[in-house]
């Protein structure tokens, strides 16, 4: 029988799944399943990106011309910060961990849940309350400082709502520090029998290195915002420098958090791409214990290097040569992890999958903005492309090319498991290919035209580089019709897309033994391990 | 007053007894002038109190191997904010 | 329905369980406090050394015996806590209520004081702004740390006494058994807060005393 006449059974006896648990509005709000605070979450990200993504779209339509076209330098300034701050905490630093590490890490170790599922749900309360901060602050007419909230641009002299947005991302630190403290806790206490840390698939140490820097490093974060409200709401100096404040100071507390956090970016996208690598390359990952201690070396020195966004700031110069070593040091074990995913591909038995695009993109993109990362931890070097595109380059393609890329791997591979359902792979694979098209035609450009002076966040630009910011717009209309093509495949797979079965990718991983969807409880029964991970030569 | 509550407040009474004998010295040396004495015995007397504190108020001494190293990951993390933050400003 | 089966949430199987990991949380949690009060001694520390001078002038003025009484008051509160916890634990209730009760007072003490102190300091016209009266560089910029500093502590201090007064009034209606890692995790925080206090005192009252 197929599935469609079973469906049309009068007695066909639906599947008890968390999908239809509860049918209310209050079994989804009220909700302790890490798995419907997972699409909660996704959701809420989902619009922010999209937010986000409207904002930048305007800015690079806006910078088609030298001079401007329908915005004022007020409102240029505004679109490019909010961007910024919607982007980095609204939608990068939860992308991952909230969404697919809720949904996934607990199942991966076997667990029923999270550590604490109401912190768990309390934490998506905290978020969107930090959100609606923002949305204030949005509709208020923003915040034109840029994401990085500069003393004593931000504390004394901007307009706009500073104060409203600040707590918007202090609120929204709070629940990454919930969620980091739940995770942590769930990795160390709720791992099913036999599931050993070394048998921990890459994803769950991705999000357990995460959740280690999410907790150290957010409460910095929060103290430099409130520290920029206590001068700008208050009038207490610390930063301003006619009162013997160093606007250095602000730096140096918000790139403590801020370098960190572009790993917690970062690294679930690298345990996405482990696991989809495996599977379609059918082979165990290489190297498994390089792989950990590389993510574990990522998560800690990672903290070592932020003083590399000041090297123009006012720093001495000996903390500029200490940065600028650190800053060496942390792209080695980066480099391992793309050595070591080279040769998980290398004798595999490949298949091309959307996952598998997206999962190879991510190595490709990364690979180009790890290395002008090292262009930019070279001093000299940096004090030439400081400030200019050639930055805003890099961390496109590690945050884009890199994080992005990451997340949508993870949709495409777990979208059959979270919601039963295959996607058209056809039109997955396009929308994969078109958004590795658009992205190098959007960002590609942005290299040169940074080496050859074309400074960031600046509205009005000479003339000699609009051709590179015409072809990088047009870039930005691929990549937003790359981007829009999942939302139209994907809900269109919620209806007619075939039903998926347990394991349609074939893939080890105990989340891939329980049905998809999965039951409430994740398993219908005490699961024991007893298998390394990545077992795919017995497969 | 029952032998359990005497064994009951035994025990943290004499820590905060230590307290508060700490206190004494940290406040009465800050009016001896000893130069950079001072700050040497005010660290040194709050270092001790919070030691005190986290082992024993805290329970420190008696915990997993898992929480003690949970108690000692802030402070460790604080070591890189300051030395490194030092790196720049002893050498402007 | 036994007092530890009323105690276990999802998703623990056993009381023991569950309590490591609510002990083991709370600590993560607390390692995130001194990194966000570590921001704030870390600014402290860079303008101590850029304005020695400052700093000292700035800390002369700050009232000693406030400062010390409050140190006081907060160790007395822990050591209430303490035996809150380890009553707890011998299964005491009413020796627990009074603890508990006694905490709770022992911090409204520390922010009555504190708003004594806070008073007099806006009286004398020390809130850094236009008219702070002291005018070596540093002097005013000591005073910020000394209220935001006071001030993040004492918001920290608020919330932990309504924890406490919430597991009285919960532990009154006997809806939080005894055994329940509540009690356990919020005297850590309790503490910790004692322990950011007891670094503070130093730093913002005990300089400046000799000269």
């Amino acid at each position: 029988m197929t599935d469609a006449i079973l469906d049309r059974l009068p007695q066909a006896k639906q599947p008890q799944t968390y999908l239809n648990e509860g049918y209310t509005l209050s079994s989804w709000l009220l909700t302790t399943d890490h798995k419907r605070v997972a699409i909660l979450y996704a959701l809420s990200i989902t619009f922010f990106f999209f937010i986000g993504g409207a904002a930048i779209s305007l800015v690079r339509l806006e910078l088609i011309s030298p001079n401007g076209m329908m915005l004022t330098d007020e409102q240029y300034n505004r679109l490019f910060t909010l961007h910024g701050i919607i982007m980095v905490w609204f939608f990068l630093v939860p992308s991952i961990p909230t969404t697919f590490g809720n949904f996934l890490m607990p199942m991966m170790i076997g667990a029923k849940d999270v550590a604490f599922p109401r912190l768990n749900i309390m934490s998506w309360y905290i978020f969107v309350i930090g959100a609606l901060f923002t949305i204030y602050a949005l509709i208020a007419g923003g915040v034109d400082t840029g994401w990085t909230f500069y003393t004593p641009l931000s504390t004394l002299y901007a307009n706009g709502s500073v104060i409203a947005a600040a707590a918007g991302v202090f609120v929204a630190g709070f629940s990454s520090i919930a969620t980091g403290i739940n995770f942590i806790a769930t990795v160390h206490l709720q791992r099913a029998p036999g599931m050993h840390w070394k048998r921990l698939p890459l994803f769950v140490w991705s999000i357990y290195a995460t959740s280690i820097v999410m907790i150290l490093a957010t409460p910095v974060l929060a103290m430099s915002l409130l520290m920029i409200v206590a001068e700008r709401w208050l009038g207490m100096p610390i930063f301003n420098p006619a009162n013997g404040g160093d606007p250095l100071l602000f730096q140096h507390l918000f790139w403590f958090y801020s370098h960190p956090a572009v790993y917690i970016m970062v690294l679930p996208a690298m345990g996405v791409v482990s696991e989809v690598l495996a599977c379609f390359a059918r082979k165990a990952v290489f190297g498994y214990t390089a792989m950990v201690i590389s993510l574990m070396s990522i998560a800690v020195v990672g903290f070592l290097v932020w003083g590399h966004h000041m090297f123009v700031s006012g720093q001495s110069q000996f903390a500029n040569l200490v940065f600028s070593f650190l800053s060496f040091i942390v792209a080695v074990p980066s480099a391992i992890k793309v050595f070591n995913w080279t040769a998980t591909l290398y004798g595999g038995r490949i298949t091309l999958k959307a996952p598998m695009l997206y999962a190879m993109s991510f190595i490709g993109l990364f690979t180009i903005g790890g290395l002008t990362g090292l262009f930019l931890a070279s001093v000299p070097i940096d004090i030439h492309v400081t400030d200019t595109y050639f930055v805003v380059a890099h961390f496109h393609f590690i945050m884009v090319g890199g994080a992005v890329s990451g997340f949508f791997a993870a949709l495409h591979f777990w979208w059959p498991k979270i919601t039963g359902r295959m996607y058209p792979d056809n039109w997955a694979r396009i929308g994969a290919m078109t958004t590795f098209l658009g992205f190098i035609v959007t960002f590609m450009p942005q290299f040169f035209m940074g080496y050859a002076g074309m400074p960031r966040r600046y509205h009005v630009y000479p003339e000699q580089f609009q051709a590179y910011n015409v072809v990088s717009s047009v870039g930005a209309v691929i990549l937003a019709v790359a981007y829009l093509l999942p939302l139209f495949y994907l809900t269109w797979s919620l209806r007619y897309g075939k039903p998926a079965g347990r394991n349609p990718w074939d893939a080890t991983g105990l989340e891939w033994q329980t049905t998809s969807p999965p039951p409430k409880e994740n398993f219908d029964r005490q699961l024991v391990v007893s298998a390394a991970p990545y077992d795919y030569e017995n497969t | 007053m029952s032998r359990q509550t005497i064994e009951l407040w035994k025990g943290p009474l004499l820590i905060w007894a230590a307290l508060c004998v700490l206190l004494a010295i940290t406040t009465g040396s800050a009016y001896i002038p000893l130069g950079p004495g001072n700050g040497l015995i005010n660290m040194t007397v709050s270092a001790l109190k919070g030691a005190l504190i986290m082992l024993l108020f805290m329970n420190i001494r008696t915990s997993s191997v898992l929480v003690r190293i949970a108690s000692a990951a802030g402070l460790f993390w604080l070591t890189f904010m300051f030395a490194l933050t030092a790196s720049d400003y002893l050498t402007r | 329905m036994s007092e530890t089966a009323r105690v276990i949430n999802e998703p623990w199987p056993s009381l023991p369980r569950q309590r490591e990991a609510v002990t083991f949380a709370v600590w993560l949690f607390l390692a995130t406090e001194v990194l966000f009060f570590g921001g704030l001694f870390l600014g402290y520390t860079v303008y101590r050394w850029l304005y020695p001078e400052g700093f000292l002038i700035g800390a002369q003025e700050t009232d000693i015996v406030y400062g010390v009484s409050n140190t006081a008051i907060i160790m007395t509160s822990s050591l209430t806590m303490a035996v809150a916890v380890r009553a707890a634990e011998q299964d005491m209730r009413r020796m627990v209520f009074r603890c508990l009760i006694a905490t709770a007072l022992f911090g409204l003490a520390f922010l009555v004081v504190k708003g004594f102190e806070y008073y007099d300091d806006i009286i004398r016209g020390f809130v850094p702004g236009p008219h702070f009266p002291l005018h070596q560089t540093g002097a005013e910029l000591f005073w910020t740390f000394y209220w935001v500093m006071t001030a993040v502590h004492a918001i920290h201090l608020t919330i932990g006494i309504g924890m406490v007064a919430t597991l009285t009034v919960l532990l009154h209606r006997r809806k939080l058994p005894l055994v329940s890692p509540a009690y356990e995790g919020v005297a850590l925080y309790w503490h910790l807060v004692d322990i950011i206090w007891v670094v503070l005192l130093p730093l913002l009252y005990l300089i400046g005393r000799a000269s």
